[in-house]
């Protein structure tokens, strides 16, 4: 499948000398709902700003549905809208004002059956005539998506969409998300709330001091990076775990009244059948027993806490 | 071009939303007529008409209060989108730095045109009333609202210069409050000291001190005013500090012209290297 971004090689050294991205390669499919997490500082914004034209690379490029970003910005910035981090309107105008004043920045005759469908599509419908001053942070952030949206793009970026949002709006939001990935806008997003990103994403790609350490299908990255771990709830406490149990790498905790085995649910055999077997050979007993996956938050964390 | 008239148009209607033309016109109307119905009486017995009479007042006052609102309109345009941080999201649109700039200038541009012709125009209708005027006094007046709006044109250009070298808002009021303070009242002021001073024999040259009162736009716009028209020329004295007739209209215009384009060309070049 051609991808609609394609970014090569990428690398960007700010004027104070610090490089924010290092020779980063990635491929973002049509259609899809692309997650990009990093910590702080790790360069999601700054691949983003290249991306949309506001920060020069240093090295490398990209190129929207096959349009070079510089020699083509035209083109390419016309396919992308963008939804800030920061909450970045003008205060004192009117809703209907800023969402039409976008669309004529693009070129596009007015339309106002469209900018009144996406208005009603963001629930700011009732609130077109309003300052947005007036508006709460949530609807503030909705105007953005508006702004995003006001010229039809095919890609969408939503860099931390939901920050300090409210669960309710956040989960309006992400409807509003995935409806315009049905209607076959690309998604680009970054948030610090993985578990969305674990809920909403296609895809997910970690980047961390500037260097993109993870592409992948989310399903495939939790089938391979996604432990489970199973807890046996132990009748009497054990001060260590027997030599014959060694070969399974178990782990006492609470004080050993628990047994922890992790295992890979794509092993063949995962172990737990043999584990139990020779648990009741060495006369252990147990009580209770729950099986925990690891989650992307943690799979996350093990990523980019590990050593360059 | 599209973009550089949406930008302008937008402008537009910021400086509509917020007052600042209805605001403009409405001081400028009123210290016009002001100087319409009292600044008669110094002409004594030059015999200038009316117009005249008003033509020089009003180009007294838009020395001190064009470049005034000019600045005010112009040194947030780029610090204070910047700092909201419109700016970024502006510049992911399909557009140019310069047409942002040019769009701007444009808009605020027209702000001070209508700001200018609607005040002095009071002043304008209330000569017409008084009935004896000529058709030099009106090519005076219309030349004074032309000057005007370009001295204004200087002013923004340079508030965009200050809005550009720094980052924040506060810091570009204050070099916009500087350079009123510097080319508006400081210049003057200072050259006046060098003319008392000389006693009459200029140490400097009188053609380095013509070069020097040239140089500043605010009194390259007073000469072109003062010595554009003759019945100007009647009830003013100042044209003879800058050689009178001498300078004719077409070098003050020039000047002012070079102050408009340069600080507009370094804002640009300088907003193009901008790494946000």
């Amino acid at each position: 499948m051609q991808s609609i971004i394609a970014v090569s090689e990428l690398s960007k050294v700010y004027a104070s000398g610090f490089q924010a991205l290092k020779s980063i390669d990635l491929d973002i499919r049509p259609g899809e709902i692309f997650a990009l997490l990093g910590p702080n500082g790790a360069g999601k914004t700054t691949l983003i700003s290249i991306i949309c034209g506001i920060v020069n690379a240093s090295t490398g490029g990209v190129t929207v549905a096959g349009h070079d970003i510089r020699r083509d910005y035209r083109v390419t910035r016309a396919m992308i809208g963008l939804v800030p981090q920061e909450l970045t309107t003008d205060a004192f105008e009117s809703v209907w004002n800023t969402v039409s004043f976008s669309r004529g920045l693009f070129g596009k005759p007015a339309n106002p059956r469209y900018i009144e469908k996406v208005l009603k599509t963001l629930s700011l419908w009732d609130k077109k005539d309003d300052r947005i001053m007036t508006l709460s942070g949530g609807m503030k952030r909705r105007v953005l998506i508006a702004k995003a949206l006001s010229h039809e793009p095919r890609i969408l970026f939503l860099d931390e969409p939901t920050a300090g949002v409210d669960v309710e709006l956040r989960q309006a939001m992400w409807e509003v998300v995935r409806s315009l990935r049905d209607s076959g806008v690309t998604i680009i997003l970054t948030t610090h709330y993985i578990e969305e990103a674990e809920d909403m994403a296609d895809r997910i790609g970690v980047i961390n001091n500037g260097e993109l350490i993870l592409v992948e299908d989310k399903n495939e990255l939790m089938r391979k990076l996604g432990r489970k771990q199973l807890t046996l709830q132990l009748h009497d406490p054990l001060d260590t775990i027997p030599d014959k149990l060694s070969a399974y790498g178990l782990e006492l905790a609470a004080g050993g009244v628990e047994l922890i085995y992790t295992y890979d649910t794509q092993g063949e055999p995962t172990g737990i059948t043999a584990l139990l077997g020779e648990l009741q050979q060495a006369g252990i007993r147990f009580k209770d027993l729950n099986t925990t996956q690891r989650s992307l938050q943690e799979i996350f964390v093990s990523l980019v806490k590990k050593p360059a | 071009m599209k973009i550089v008239l949406v930008i302008a148009h937008k402008e537009i209607c910021d400086a509509l939303r917020n007052r600042w033309v209805a605001a403009s016109a409405l001081l400028l109307a009123a210290l016009s007529l002001t100087l319409a119905l009292l600044g008669t009486a110094p002409a004594g017995s030059a015999k200038a008409s009316m117009l005249a009479v008003t033509n020089v007042s009003l180009a007294s006052l838009s020395v001190y209060l064009v470049p005034l609102i000019a600045l005010m309109l112009s040194f947030d345009a780029l610090a204070g989108e910047f700092e909201r941080g419109t700016m970024l999201l502006l510049l992911t649109y399909p557009v140019q730095r310069w047409q942002v700039l040019v769009g701007k200038f444009c808009g605020h541009l027209c702000v001070l045109f209508v700001a200018i012709v609607c005040g002095y125009g009071c002043a304008a209708l209330l000569a017409a009333v008084s009935g004896d005027n000529g058709v030099d006094e009106w090519f005076g007046f219309g030349s004074l609202i032309g000057s005007s709006v370009l001295l204004g044109a200087v002013f923004l250009a340079l508030g965009y210069l200050a809005s550009m070298v720094v980052r924040e808002r506060a810091t570009a009021a204050g070099i916009a409050i500087g350079l009123w303070i510097v080319l508006v009242v400081l210049y003057d002021l200072v050259l006046l000291g060098v003319l008392l001073s000389s006693q009459g024999s200029l140490a400097i040259g009188e053609q380095a001190f013509q070069v020097l009162l040239l140089a500043n736009p605010t009194d390259a716009y007073r000469l072109f005013n003062l010595a554009g028209s003759h019945g100007a020329t009647l009830v003013s004295g100042l044209t003879e500090a800058g050689g009178g007739a001498a300078t004719g209209t077409l070098l003050p215009l020039s000047v002012m012209t070079v102050w408009v384009l340069t600080p507009l060309v370094a804002t640009s070049l300088l907003f193009r290297r901008r790494e946000l």
